[in-house]
């Protein structure tokens, strides 16, 4: 028998079925977590913001449409609870501007090891918040270039642009 | 083209690179939530649906006890309305309207008893003071809505009208019995009818609404027993002011009133 897609778990869950949840939240609990977790780096403000998350999940049911993706859907509003915890945090907080560097180059080939993997957990946290929540989106999530996009309310150019800031710092983090 | 190209380039980049990040990344230790925090969530996300669902499942029932509870106070309500004394139902019920036609139904019967109680020029002060006592009432119940003031306005007239009827019949027994009586007393009499009227629409009307129907008739027994009172003094009021004037009739009408009144105790200006 198939299993029930994330749309129809919600979809089901939206009209009180409540065991229908329980398997989304089995689905979804790590991935969400460590996006929190990954951001700020500290368990105990992971942990207010991944129930919080959640919460507005739970609030927001009724507003889910079936025909939108659920991961995504979810994961807008995990990033806007994430913002609203930055600015709360510092209010008079900017935007960072990114540029794309002339020349990229991807990652030097075997950079990266399972030795690394603490460096590489201390890079990321140490990425500007912007590339950061991008590259984590994408780790964590697989969504597509747009629909980080539409998540983080961008332009898909601007994802493109930030990956590849992360990805470019990681290297020479790791390779240094 | 280059351009293309270039940024075609520059996808295949990133991509190779995302995916090898992606394999380093996915050998970092995987964190969990505590488990603590899952329940919490779990509840909370059960709350929320299962309070929606009760709603949903009692909604009819809610809507049920509703209906009952109208259905029940109109019940009570018509109850206490079969259970009320029937003028005071009245009251409540009446529009400005109907208590205007109501007062304008009335009227003929207080007219017969002015014209069979009071034949001499009396009549008309009589009536005057009916149509002062009824004009603002009437008036009053065409413009204001009805409010418990006027209700109790109602009630009183109600009242007035019976203790009226009651004296007046009284007081045609009297006149039929003594035909004899003196003009100056029927004068007299009438004036104290009046006087009677304008009494009892000062009346308390807290009384009134506790049993109106039932105390009319006491109310109407002791105000009789009062007018007759003051007519006996009205009537040796008239009989002083004769004396003092020098008619020497007063004696023929204290000897008549002495009749009538044999036990009652003359005061001293008419002592011999």
């Amino acid at each position: 028998m198939q299993e029930p897609t994330d749309e129809q778990l919600m979809h089901s869950y939206a009209n009180g079925n409540a065991k229908a949840f329980d398997q989304l939240y089995a689905r979804h609990r790590s991935a969400l977590y460590r996006y929190f977790n990954r951001q700020v780096n500290n368990a105990s403000t992971a942990n207010d913001l991944y129930q919080g998350a959640w919460e507005k999940i739970i609030k927001s049911r009724s507003k889910y449409r079936k025909s939108a993706p659920f991961t995504a859907w979810m994961y807008r509003i995990a990033h806007n609870h994430l913002v609203d915890y930055y600015r709360r945090l510092k209010p008079d907080a900017c935007i960072e501007t990114d540029v794309l560097p002339d020349q990229q180059d991807g990652p030097a080939q075997g950079a990266i090891s399972g030795e690394q993997n603490e460096q590489l957990r201390a890079e990321i946290s140490a990425l500007p918040a912007e590339q950061r929540n991008t590259l984590l989106l994408k780790l964590e999530t697989g969504l597509k270039m747009e629909e980080i996009a539409s998540v983080t309310g961008v332009s898909k150019e601007t994802v493109k642009s930030r990956l590849r800031y992360a990805l470019d710092k990681l290297k020479r983090s790791l390779v240094e | 083209m280059n351009t293309i190209h270039n940024n075609g380039e520059n996808d295949q980049t990133l991509n190779d690179g995302l995916e090898k990040l992606g394999r380093a990344y996915g050998q970092l230790e995987q964190d969990q939530p505590p488990e603590m925090l899952d329940q919490a969530i779990l509840n909370s996300a059960h709350r929320a649906v299962e309070k929606k669902s009760g709603w949903k499942q009692f909604g009819w029932m809610h809507g049920l006890a509703t209906a009952a509870v109208f259905v029940l106070a109109f019940t009570v309500i018509l109850d206490q309305r079969q259970l009320a004394p029937e003028f005071k139902e009245d009251v409540l019920l009446n529009t400005p309207s109907r208590l205007n036609k109501e007062t304008e139904l009335k009227r003929p019967s207080l007219d017969k008893i002015s014209e069979s109680t009071a034949e001499t020029e009396s009549t008309t002060e009589y009536q005057q003071k009916t149509m002062m006592r009824d004009a603002p009432v009437s008036a009053a119940a065409a413009l204001e809505p009805l409010s418990e003031e006027s209700a109790v306005r109602s009630m009183r007239i109600e009242l007035n009208e019976t203790v009226v009827q009651a004296a007046a019949a009284e007081k045609r027994e009297q006149a039929d019995m003594d035909d004899s009586m003196p003009k100056k007393l029927q004068k007299a009499v009438m004036l104290d009818e009046a006087d009677l009227l304008s009494e009892s629409v000062s009346m308390d009307a807290a009384s009134m609404q506790v049993a109106p129907a039932a105390a009319a008739p006491a109310i109407s027994a002791m105000k009789t027993r009062g007018r007759m009172d003051s007519t006996i003094e009205q009537e040796l009021q008239a009989i002083i002011e004769l004396k003092l004037s020098g008619d020497e009739s007063w004696v023929m009408e204290l000897e008549a009133f002495v009749e009538r009144n044999p036990d009652y105790t003359l005061p001293d200006e008419l002592k011999h």
